[in-house]
């Protein structure tokens, strides 16, 4: 047995053997592709705090949905919120029980309520505090004259001076505490309804702390819905549910989302209120469908074309069937390898590996149309330029594997091994399997009609450079992630909407703070949330969301009950004053205090009711705790304002659009260089071999890619990174026309051959820039449009040459 | 991760929705015609309240102003000189001239809730606290009426478990049955028309 055959076999049973273990590994790898379009943006590199924040949140974001409900009738919205939960809850969405919630954070709040005191209230405890401190030193002044409004800030030795002068709090308080005396009386004997009785919280400190909880929001409960009424009269109900199963596949992300759709259909119908939908599951839904609708009209179309434009020229069953083995084993083989290193196949790869179709067929066709005229022994001359077209493909490809983009690599990956495994299916088996000639079924089209352009080569190079530099000229260059994908319009509208009437804050842009122990992750926190708050007053922006809304930091806890106790609760002439009117023992606040144990980030953290909120306050894998502090509503106009405040020790800002974006401009001009740097690799290669001739090569690609740039940009459409990646497939697949056209002495068949591989890849790719996801249609459009182009300068170029070399 | 929002801990979740169920119509019929509804009355008012989980009851004492347009004064003078004002979405709390609190339904939506049970209970507003409440009672032959208010709501439950009434012509006394324990009965006296005379009273209210 000699080398050859040895190896056709070894490449069966490497076939077979990859083979079986895809059909029994199908139904897994069909049950984990991935239409996730957060797929779609790339690793954060820089932080890896900032990289396990993200993933909190997407993590939470998965499987929540919120729905509001608007209404102009109170009664019909809130009805309507009803219906939408119970006819939702079969379709897998659950809501928590908004009331059982209210209830477990009251509890869990009011079992360490002494520590919980609002800063505005902390501010005046401190104003009275530092008064003591006047009293002591100047006993002869009085209190009012040395109110020092400039003490406002909780600073950090405030507790300390709280101890320090605690024996003197007595001195003090008669005069500056009678504010609170008023207060606690008007408390006690008022009205209006509390939530609270009095002796719990006499001075009305955590009735106040909870109210600024209850403001990070402007919706309240009601009916066991949080409801608002906007000043313009409308009615909202804001639903908030999460879908029942924790890991969503994608048929069940679709099954919720028609479900929703067909829920929200019927009860707009006959009533007068709107529903709006906000959820990643709608978008996953959304995409699902698209890349399904994609991928089997793209494939089904393109293979339709291929095979009938095989049948044509070759008019046999057997040269479609040996293309077609070429193009199976390359998917099966792209597929398997994808999968076993990834582990989730994207739904994008396989909108874009239809176009490998048309790629992978070239080598067979090339091979066959060959073979019409050579003999086995000269077919194998076509070996080293196949080899070489081979690579250029791979090399085209494995550019993509430079983006940080996990859906480029995962293309990338399957393309390459797909090209290989099938151009390895042409060089080991077709020897063996295309022994019988092949005949072209019809009289072969003359070259005579490029003869008019073939004389006036000059003139058409010379349009088609002016053409190609007002194209370049002209270029505009887009480097948002939105051009990438096709958001349903409607849903972008909805969520947009919720976003503003709820306020919510952004996902995308958001400080980090990183310290070695929650409790200095939670100081550095409240120092940035102060920053903040001057910017709310400011109003450059309209809020924001910091865990330490819900869990002050322990030395703001031990701070507000030392002073509370010592101004307060402890202050004996106060008491005494209020047990006049109150029927209370001196020492009964005393001992409640004793009782209160300080709210810990473990007991905060490990209550069932915080679930939703963790994402603020977590424990990265390096022992690091993090501290996430989102805004709400900040425009491009503050953006400096804010960003300024970060501090490159520990308080990071994290801007994931502009990250994008940068990374996205990186590649662009990545690509740019590399591209000439491959035309630079190309030229050289084909200098080496073709010497004077290699412009032959060389040229056709740079004008079909002037040539596509230029019509691209008339088209009003703007250059992204892909677009450009798209150029650099232009010069890998073009330059194989070249090389298969100055290859062979009988150009006839040739000519045939590569015409077929560019029809196909024109199908291919035209039919992919068909979809409706714009991060690929721009991609395939350049290729389609590049391709065709190439291939006309290179039979034009190849037919006016001079006899080529032989291999 | 947006079910933060589910934070409302708001002491004070009260209800503004009109509510399309209806009470027993003929009832509060009855004491819509036996209540006269005034532009501006003037009355004195004796408040015991009892504090959850202590044995003596707060008393307090003082008089009340409710005008149509500005909302009620609420002043008490025994045992000490304060003045609560309750306006449509606004409570403000003064003593000695000096405010001790200050509530904005801009601020905190469930003011405006507060304020419209509190005015439309002591100014007899029926048709806006049967939108809220359940109301059930009884009217004798003398015309003496006696309700008792339940919240429709559960948010306002949280807050109040019940509201009893009692009046004629005008409203006799309030008992509120708080969530939190707290019991206040207001025993009304003197209640007279003051509408003709309403420019004299109505300075307090600034």
């Amino acid at each position: 047995m000699n080398l050859t055959k040895r190896l056709a076999l070894f490449y069966l049973f490497a076939f077979l053997s990859c083979a079986g273990w895809f059909c029994y590994q199908l139904p897994k790898v069909m049950a984990n592709i991935d239409f996730d379009l957060l797929s779609l943006l790339p690793k954060e590199q820089r932080n890896i705090y900032a990289e396990q924040a993200l993933n909190k949140l997407s993590a939470q974001g998965q499987n929540a949905v919120i729905l509001l409900v608007q209404g102009r009738d109170s009664t019909t919205t809130l009805s309507t919120a009803q219906a939408l939960i119970n006819q939702l809850q079969s379709a897998g969405l659950s809501t928590a029980h908004l009331q059982t919630n209210l209830d477990e954070f009251k509890k869990l709040y009011f079992a360490h309520r002494f520590g919980l005191i609002t800063s505005a209230d902390l501010a005046t405890l401190t104003q009275i505090s530092a008064s003591c401190t006047t009293v002591k030193h100047e006993p002869n002044t009085k209190y009012t004259q040395h109110k020092n409004p400039s003490v406002y800030k909780v600073q950090d030795d405030s507790a300390q001076r709280t101890t320090q002068y605690f024996d003197h709090a007595a001195g003090c308080a008669e005069d500056a505490t009678h504010q609170w005396y008023q207060r606690s009386l008007a408390n006690a004997f008022s009205i209006t309804g509390q939530a609270l009785t009095w002796s719990d919280d006499p001075f009305g400190l955590f009735s106040n702390w909870l109210m600024q909880l209850g403001q990070i929001t402007k919706f309240r409960p009601q009916e066991n819905f949080l409801t608002y009424t906007a000043p313009d009269g409308w009615h909202y109900v804001l639903l908030q549910m999460t879908t029942t199963q924790s890991a969503l596949a994608v048929s069940d992300a679709k099954t919720i989302g028609t479900r929703v759709e067909e829920v929200i259909k019927t009860l707009t119908k006959n009533h007068d209120v709107k529903i709006l939908r906000s959820g990643v599951l709608f978008h996953t839904a959304y995409a699902a469908q698209q890349a399904e609708h994609d991928i089997t009209t793209i494939s089904i179309i393109s293979t339709i074309g291929i095979v009938l434009l095989i049948m044509l020229v070759f008019g046999s069953l057997r040269g479609i069937l040996l293309i077609a083995l070429s193009i199976i084993v390359g998917i099966i083989f792209a597929t398997t390898v994808t999968y076993l290193i990834f582990d989730k196949i994207y739904g994008l790869t396989l909108v874009f590996s239809t176009s490998l179709i048309g790629v992978a067929v070239d080598y067979g066709l090339i091979y066959l149309s060959t073979y019409t005229s050579h003999t086995q022994q000269q077919s194998r001359h076509l070996y080293l330029p196949m080899t070489f077209a081979m690579l250029t493909n791979v090399l085209a490809y494995a550019t993509l594997l430079l983006t940080p983009f996990p859906i480029f690599s995962q293309i990338a990956l399957f393309a390459i091994v797909g090209i290989i495994t099938a151009a390895l299916v042409v060089f080991l088996w077709f020897p063996y399997l295309a022994k019988n000639h092949f005949h072209f079924s019809f009289s072969l089209p003359s070259t005579r009609h490029l003869d008019y352009l073939k004389k006036n080569k000059s003139l058409l190079f010379t349009l088609t450079l002016i053409f190609g530099v007002g194209g370049l000229v002209s270029v505009k260059t887009n480097d948002d992630i939105r051009a990438l994908v096709n958001l349903n319009p409607q849903l972008l509208r909805e969520q947009i909407d919720i976003t503003k009437i709820v306020d919510l804050p952004s996902p995308a842009q958001f400080f980090l703070v990183v310290d070695k122990t929650a409790e200095a992750a939670l100081r550095t926190t409240e120092t940035l949330t102060q920053a903040l708050d001057k910017l709310v007053e400011q109003n450059s922006i309209n809020g924001y969301e910091a865990v330490t809304h819900y869990l002050p930091s322990m030395h703001t806890q031990q701070t507000a009950l030392a002073l509370s106790k010592q101004l307060l609760y402890t202050n004996q002439t106060l008491l005494s004053q209020l047990a006049k009117d109150i029927p209370i023992s001196t020492k009964q606040f005393a001992i409640a205090i004793e009782q209160n144990h300080y709210l810990t980030a473990q007991t905060w953290l490990s209550n069932p009711a915080t679930r939703p909120l963790r994402f603020l306050l977590f424990k990265a894998t390096d022992g690091h705790w993090i501290s996430v502090v989102m805004l709400k509503g900040l425009t491009q106009t503050h953006l400096q304002e804010v960003v300024s405040i970060a501090h490159p020790k520990n308080v990071y800002w994290v801007d994931r659009t502009q990250q994008i974006s940068e990374q996205m401009r990186y590649n662009r001009q990545l690509f740019t260089y590399l591209l000439i740097l491959a035309y630079g690799l190309a030229a050289l290669l084909a200098f080496a071999k073709w010497r004077a001739q290699s412009w032959r090569i060389v040229a056709p690609p740079i004008l079909g890619s002037l040539l596509a740039l230029a019509i691209f940009s008339m088209l009003g459409k703007e250059i992204n990174m892909l677009t450009m990646a798209a150029f650099i497939f232009i010069l890998g697949l073009g330059a194989d026309y070249g090389i298969f056209l100055n290859t062979s002495n009988k150009q006839r068949p040739i000519n045939i051959g590569v015409t077929l591989a560019m029809l196909t890849t024109l199908l291919s790719f035209g039919l992919l820039s068909t979809t409706q996801i714009p991060a690929i249609s721009g991609f395939a459009f350049i290729l389609a449009v590049g391709i065709t182009f190439t291939w006309i300068f290179a039979l034009i170029l190849s037919l006016t040459g001079k006899e080529p070399d032989h291999v | 991760m947006l079910k933060k929002i589910a934070l409302l801990l708001c002491l004070s979740t009260l209800i503004s929705a009109a509510f399309s169920v209806r009470a027993d119509t003929n009832l509060i019929a009855t004491i819509q015609s036996t209540l006269h509804t005034y532009q501006t009355i003037h009355g004195e008012f004796e408040q015991t309240k009892k504090l959850a989980g202590m044995q003596k009851a707060l008393k307090a004492r003082g008089y009340f102003i409710v005008d149509q347009q500005r909302g009620v004064l609420w002043q008490t003078i025994k045992p000490f000189q304060t003045t609560t004002l309750i306006k449509q979405g606004e409570i403000i709390q003064k003593s000695n001239g000096q405010t001790l609190v200050s509530l904005q339904a801009s601020k905190e939506p469930a003011i405006q809730s507060i304020t419209t049970i509190l005015f439309a209970t002591l100014a007899g507003d029926f048709s806006t606290l049967e939108k809220i409440f359940t109301i059930e009672g009884v009217v004798q032959s003398n015309k003496n009426w006696q309700v008792n208010l339940v919240p429709r709501d559960t948010a306002v439950k949280n807050i109040i478990q019940t509201i009893r009434l009692t009046g004629n012509a005008v409203i006799h006394s309030a008992q509120l049955q708080l969530n939190n324990g707290d019991t206040t009965n207001i025993v009304f006296k003197n209640v007279e028309d003051i509408s003709s005379v309403r420019e004299k009273y109505i300075g307090e209210f600034n």
